[in-house]
């Protein structure tokens, strides 16, 4: 049989592994956070001024422009891309599901017209509750406070029925802003630095 | 005194670099296992096949050519496997 120091093998394997992982995706938090903290100022402002109900379609251009933006920047960054830890597998599969939630919600509900009841409130909740576990797998305090806060916004947005509901836009808008673009530049500055 | 023995396909330190490696990853490359390994690309291929054919990880290819991608992945028979061999490595020294 071979000679050599099994533990010690599997340990300084490990060791090296866990410096290599550290989870990506804070990159594209931003990008995310801009285009719905844009598109639902835009949808609320052209709400307010048109009262068109097109108006209520614009979250649309969130995936129409945002999955292009998205593919292109996991393109330039594929090469440098070797692995994948389970957390961060996790984080994926988690955003996966909010995006299928959000697109399908987005047209079930704006088909049956209770769209301005609950869309809004239950994305900015789920933009949230991603931000926390985002912010846990990367071991990232500022991405889970905002997550936590962001899914809070998102919980009280609910309570903006009737002629309220308009607002839950603005909240939505909140939401993206501390769950996604603040932690999101954050992490970015943080990664510049070499923390 | 009665030692169970090592399984032989684990103690062999590149594969148990290999399986150390995956076992704590969802999947890996193989530029990354190469990078972490400091193997050279001849080695680690034969390592990862004798592994695959042991059932203890799965090797998904893409592409062909230079622009081929593989990614390996450590199964529930590998996972269980690591724990046995560091159980019976860890019995080594308690008795």
């Amino acid at each position: 049989m071979e000679q050599f120091d099994a533990l010690e093998v599997i340990a300084r394997t490990r060791g090296k592994v866990d410096l290599d992982s550290v989870p990506t995706g804070g990159k594209l938090f931003p990008l995310w956070g801009w285009l719905a903290a844009i598109v639902y100022s835009l949808e609320f402002l052209l709400w307010q001024l048109l009262h068109q109900e097109w108006c209520l379609w614009l979250w649309v251009l969130i995936p129409a422009v945002g999955i292009p933006l998205m593919i292109l920047s996991i393109r330039k960054d594929r090469d440098r891309t070797h692995m994948r830890t389970r957390e961060s597998r996790l984080v994926l599969d988690y955003w996966i599901f909010a995006a299928c939630v959000f697109g399908l919600g987005g047209f079930l509900f704006g088909f049956t017209g209770v769209y301005e009841v609950v869309e809004n409130p239950l994305m900015a909740l789920l933009v949230g509750v991603g931000a926390f576990i985002t912010g846990g797998a990367m071991r990232f305090r500022p991405m889970i406070v905002g997550g936590l806060v962001g899914a809070a916004i998102g919980v009280c947005s609910f309570a903006l029925q009737g002629d309220l509901w308009v607002w839950q836009m603005l909240a939505f808008v909140a939401s993206a802003a501390v769950a996604l673009i603040i932690p999101g530049h954050l992490y970015q500055k943080s990664v510049k630095d070499g923390i | 005194m009665e030692f169970k023995d090592l399984d032989p396909i684990l103690h062999n330190e590149l594969r148990l670099k290999i399986m150390a490696a995956l076992d704590s990853l969802d999947n890996a490359d193989f530029a990354y296992l190469k990078s972490v390994t400091k193997a050279t690309s001849g080695n680690l291929s034969v390592q990862l096949t004798n592994l695959e054919e042991a059932g203890y990880i799965k090797v998904t290819k893409s592409g062909e050519g230079r622009g081929s991608h593989t990614v390996c992945r450590i199964t529930p028979r590998g996972i269980r496997a690591m724990k046995d061999y560091q159980r019976t490595l860890m019995q080594y020294f308690s008795k």
